[in-house]
């Protein structure tokens, strides 16, 4: 999968927005939602009435899907890559979790109320089972905070979890504080996945990610490392008992091998599909093939610290005139895509259609680059770790066709994410660097932070003024002085240039639908097989 | 030189390359990087990063480093994989069956094929069969492992529906990632084979057998192919040690749990203590390969003097 | 050696096969109809004309709509050095460490033969991974990976060799009228193994061009926006169902220089051993 999902999730931050719109949460479960507040504390009767359905069939209902990786960790401490992410939503449950279209709703929580910008207070729904039979209280919410944040601990989630301290008011009342105020505190608290106290405890770490034992509707039945994972159905799930029996995970890396196990029947789900294998796909009538826009951002980063024609200006502004991004979208992605002009997806808070971007304009691009003094072009490097970008190779060889329009000869060098890595810190990377940013969030604050602030991790480029206004960004609090500031900063980018932004990705998967009745792609890119149905 | 002195000076040598290995493999991954980056958000700042880095040892000189390493290691302790936060020894150790079941069978599939080919084809040179063992080999050798991997998977796992795609659950699994690999080796033995044969079937002292009298058969068997297995056996080895190193793309094609790709999502992850172990264990296998191969030179052909 | 391919029929195909890919790759330029890089995507996967494409583009478009046939005609060139100059360089390192280990024995044996283990127990993935990040990608970086990662073949098989051809009675009589030792191997010696070695080198080409293959696959070879027969056919292997003829085409380009690398290995091997002329 892409880079940034596969090494550890984005840590984002969130907007008041969201969060003040449902402070008092739990109003809206979403048809997606997995649990249903109402019916928590009756385990048995299923809220869509599928249950007698279920107890009439004697066959085992398994579900197969292929992911391209395997899970890192069993222990949610550690679960830093998406497809880890995705198997924790399945075992464990934390206070509140995020339906497919990202909206935040209530997990383990019956309901939860800011208190001060500091403190929300949560209220746990009773009679709630891990999967040893144990009963969930604020004792083991604390127990989970508590190891992230102790000062030897290792774990991979440590940092983005240790301004999180959780205080139990009594068995199933709690308070949780920041240390400082944090807008994005319930959206990263999706990720804080409740561990049990008493068993961690008892068997310690090392044996705890072997056998995991959490809340969620799948109890874990074994791990085949890079091979397959297979879960079967808890029958206590406060949620009601899921309506399939048992959930086998493969890895399978190749994508071709891939869309030749849904084809042979030997798997029901896959995922990252490339838009290559749709047409061979939509020609077979028992296959669906779904798609959905994700928070990922594929562009070009340009080197302005290297000794390199990028570094001027008038440079950069004919880079972004030579580009023709719904051209790509339309001829390379084949539609699966929406062009970007800023790093504001769509979806986000400060998205604004009326800030237009640079169109295209090889005229105009020439000129700027007979201004910038290279009337016949140049030759510069371009690189990027292609394989983690869906159709990332092609897009790549489609820009670089672009720019030798214009006279700008590239040379595409693919590279993998991690040398990649080393070089952002370095400051080293190519003149145009193509990366892709993605991950649970949902403005534009954490983008444009990570992508263009000085210092920062996948930053090419240093400048003052724009540092000024992110911080202005992050503590704007008032809603629509920040809105003005959104624009200030998608402005300030058009204007300097530093970045190409290309396109949002969308995610391709698809299913048998023989087997399957529904099942959808989230716009967090996790794969979670909690709500998929079943075909009759 | 007696046997047993031969294997003990051997054995000195062979522990001195594998230390050789483990400092090249040591220099060679901290020039590549070191993982501290992937143990961080992205949101750690470059000062987090560089404290983290000074707490895990990674700003030691890096003879400090390969010396805590190796200390390490002697007292058994092979450090912990970054990725899975588990004994990295363990990690490796999960994948070897894997990676040696697929490793024998596909060159059992090899010298099944290869070698009554390459006889057929050398005692028949210049036949119809020959020609047509000779095109077959040829073509073996042509084809990319990746391709004629998914090829095999559309036409018998998906058209035919006889095989599983992938995994490593049933031994109908193992059957084709095992013809990919074998098949590759085969056309190699079979073309070493014929070669050699053709070359020892030329030569003054089958004449002379054939003057004595013996038989066709014998001939063939008892001089030609004994004498040829010695080129023969150098290509084994080699094969078999790189079977033993993992094949990564058809490892990736069916989806195996081997070394192989665990060697690449390591080398990504710069997960540095399961890179090293499976070095070392690749290190050992080559070692004892060419021990058996040496021996066989000898057994076959007692004229080469063990040294 | 004119007459004596003559005769050899086919050692005659194997090296017109190896001139027409080297004529290939010289005037690339000139033959081929399009700029192989030149992108159209609203005629990308065009079939080609024997299976419903059209004329203007014979062997059909790729994914970005670059032409394929000028494609093909172009990846010959980057082939060609690949497979030749890494070779070279694999055989002449390896043939003369290979033949000085067999023929000098002892420590001189057993250290190159050391060296061979190290290099052997050194995962090719590392080895690319490592030239790639230290030499950055180039066409030259890949030669170098597959000349390193292919001595060793030469080495262990020639001294191999040496080692039964050594004890043979003429090397003796050889020696013991007083010859030099670098004189007994280069004109006694290698002569001897010659024939195995350059079997080994078709065999060793052959491994190179396809190795190409692996290493586009792996994201370790040469920069994009050079064609080449194994990135075209580890592109298309994503389209194997919908445009086979992505993938065949560059199969059977690779397929026939490889052929005609052998049958002309073959024959060489022939003419350079008359021992074997029958």
């Amino acid at each position: 999968m892409t880079k940034l999902k596969s090494k550890r999730f984005v840590v984002f931050t969130l907007l008041m927005t969201l969060m003040i719109g449902s402070l008092y949460g739990c109003a809206t479960p979403g048809s997606t939602g997995k649990t249903d507040p109402t019916q928590s504390d009756t385990t048995t009767a299923d809220s869509s009435g599928t249950g007698s359905e279920a107890a009439g069939t004697s066959g085992e209902k398994t579900v197969t899907y292929a992911q391209t990786k395997d899970v890192d960790s069993f222990d949610p401490r550690n679960a830093t890559s998406t497809i880890t992410a995705s198997m924790m939503n399945m075992l464990y449950s934390s206070l509140v979790t995020t339906d497919a279209d990202f909206n935040i709703i209530c997990d383990a929580a019956e309901s939860y109320e800011q208190i001060d910008e500091r403190t929300y207070k949560f209220t746990l729904k009773q009679g709630i089972k891990f999967h040893d039979g144990s009963e969930l209280t604020s004792e083991d919410v604390k127990y989970t905070l508590d190891t992230i944040r102790e000062e030897e601990a290792t774990y991979k989630l440590k940092s983005d979890f240790s301004f999180m301290s959780c205080e139990p008011i009594d068995e199933y009342n709690l308070y949780i504080k920041t240390d400082e105020p944090n807008v994005s505190t319930l959206l990263r608290l999706n990720y804080v996945k409740i561990i049990p106290k008493n068993y961690v405890e008892k068997v310690g770490d090392e044996e705890f990610n072997k056998h995991p034992i959490g809340s969620g509707p799948f109890k874990f039945v074994e791990w085949n490392k890079d091979e397959s994972i297979k879960l079967e159905a808890f029958d206590d799930y406060f949620g009601g008992k899921p309506k399939i029996d048992e959930v086998i995970c493969k890895v399978i890396p190749e994508a071709s091998a891939r869309v030749a196990a849904l084809q042979a029947g030997e798997v029901d789900i896959i995922g990252a599909v490339s838009t290559s294998q749709i047409d061979s796909l939509k020609g077979m009538s028992d296959i669906e093939v779904v798609t959905k826009p994700t928070t990922r951002a594929v562009y070009f980063t340009m080197n302005s610290f290297s000794d390199s024609p990028v570094k001027d200006l008038k440079v950069r502004q004919a880079i972004n005139y030579a580009i023709q991004k719904d051209a790509i979208v339309a001829g390379v992605l084949d539609g699966y895509g929406t062009a970007i002009q800023t790093l504001a997806l769509p979806m986000f808070e400060g998205y604004d259609d009326s800030i237009k971007g640079y169109e295209y304009n090889p005229e105009k691009a020439r000129e700027l680059l007979k201004e910038a003094g290279y009337p016949d072009g140049f030759s510069i490097e371009l690189e990027g770790s292609f394989s983690g970008i869906s159709n990332g190779a092609d897009v790549a060889q489609a820009v670089g066709a672009q720019l030798a329009e214009i006279g700008i000869k590239t040379s595409i060098v693919e590279k993998d994410s991690n040398t990649m890595m080393d070089e952002y810190a370095a400051q080293t990377t190519s003149p145009l660097t193509m990366w892709s940013f993605g991950g649970p969030y949902n403005n534009i604050n954490l983008i444009t932070k990570c992508v263009l602030g000085t210092g920062e991790r996948y930053s090419a480029w240093s400048d003052t003024v724009f540092d000024g206004l992110k911080e202005k960004m992050d503590t704007t609090m008032d809603e629509t002085q920040r809105l003005e500031v959104y624009k200030e900063v998608q402005q300030y980018i058009i204007d300097m240039a530093p970045v190409v932004p290309l396109y949002q990705t969308d995610l391709i998967c698809a299913y048998n639908k023989t087997k399957i009745k529904s099942w959808s792609p989230r716009t967090d890119e996790m794969m979670i097989m909690n709500d998929v149905e079943l075909a009759e | 030189m007696g046997m047993a002195k031969y294997l003990g000076k051997r054995f000195i040598q062979s522990i001195i390359a594998v230390f050789g290995i483990t400092i090249i493999v040591f220099i060679v991954l901290n020039i590549a990087g070191d993982p501290v980056k992937l143990m961080l958000p992205d949101t750690a700042s470059y000062q987090e990063i560089e404290e983290m880095r000074q707490k895990m040892g990674y700003n030691d000189p890096l003879i400090v480093q390969y010396l805590r390493f190796l200390g390490n290691a002697l007292r058994g302790d092979f450090g912990t994989s970054y990725k899975y936060n588990e004994p990295a020894l363990q990690i490796v150790l999960e994948r070897i069956p894997a990676t040696v079941t697929l490793a024998v069978s596909s060159m059992m599939i090899a010298l099944v094929i290869g070698i009554p080919a390459g006889m057929i084809s050398a005692v028949k040179r210049n036949s119809i069969t020959d020609t047509v063992i000779r095109s077959l080999a040829l073509l073996g050798q042509c084809v990319p492992a990746f391709w004629l991997g998914i090829m095999m998977m559309l036409l018998f796992a998906v058209k035919l529906k006889w095989l599983p795609t992938s995994g490593f659950d049933t031994w109908s699994s193992l059957l084709m990632p095992s013809l990919t690999l074998g098949v590759f080796t085969a056309a190699t033995i079979t073309r070493m084979l014929r070669s050699s044969m053709i070359e020892i079937l030329g030569k003054e002292y089958i004449d002379v057998a054939k003057a004595k009298g013996l038989g066709r058969y014998v001939i063939i068997i008892k001089h030609a192919f004994k004498n040829a297995l010695s080129s023969v056996m150098t290509v084994i080895g080699l094969q078999f040690s790189s079977l033993l190193g993992g094949a990564v793309i058809t490892e990736t094609v069916f989806a195996w749990p081997g070394i192989g790709r665990l060697l690449v999502q390591s080398i990504e992850n710069s997960d540095f203590m399961v890179v090293e172990i499976i070095v070392i264990f690749m290190a050992f296998a080559i070692v004892i390969i060419n021990f058996i191969v040496d021996i066989l030179y000898c057994l076959i052909n007692p004229r080469i003097k063990l040294q | 050696m004119w007459k004596s391919l003559k005769e050899s029929k086919t050692g005659l195909v194997g090296v017109i096969v190896v001139l027409l890919v080297v004529f290939a790759a010289l005037t690339a330029n000139i033959i081929a109809p399009y700029d192989p890089t030149k992108q159209d995507v609203m005629n990308k996967l065009m079939n080609p004309v024997f299976a419903g494409g059209n004329f203007n583009h014979i062997l059909g478009t790729d994914q970005l709509g670059r032409d394929v046939l000028s494609r093909v005609i172009y990846g010959s060139r980057i082939t060609i050095l690949v497979a030749f100059f890494g070779t070279i360089l694999a055989g002449v390192i390896g043939t003369l460490l290979g033949a000085i280990a067999g023929y000098y024995g002892k420590w001189v044996d057993a250290v190159i033969m050391r060296i061979v283990d190290i290099q052997l127990s050194f995962p090719f993935v590392l080895l690319a991974l490592f030239v790639a990040a230290v030499l950055g990608r180039s066409l030259k970086n890949v030669i170098i990976v597959a000349a390193i990662s292919s001595w060793v073949q030469y080495a262990r098989l020639v001294r191999g060799e040496i080692l039964s051809v050594k004890e043979m009675e003429y090397i003796e009589a050889i020696r013991s009228v007083g010859s030099k030792n670098s004189r007994i191997i280069i004109r006694h010696i290698i002569p001897n193994i010659i024939s195995p070695a350059i079997v080994q080198a078709t065999l060793g080409m052959a491994r190179i061009i396809l190795m190409e293959a692996s290493l586009s696959y792996l994201g370790l070879g040469v920069p994009l926006e050079i064609p080449t027969w194994g990135r075209m056919l580890s592109d298309g292997k994503d389209f194997m169902l919908s445009n086979p003829w992505l993938a065949i085409l560059p199969g059977i380009a690779i397929t026939i220089t490889v052929l005609g690398v052998n049958l002309m290995g073959d024959w060489l091997r022939d003419y350079l051993d008359p021992k074997l002329n029958v």
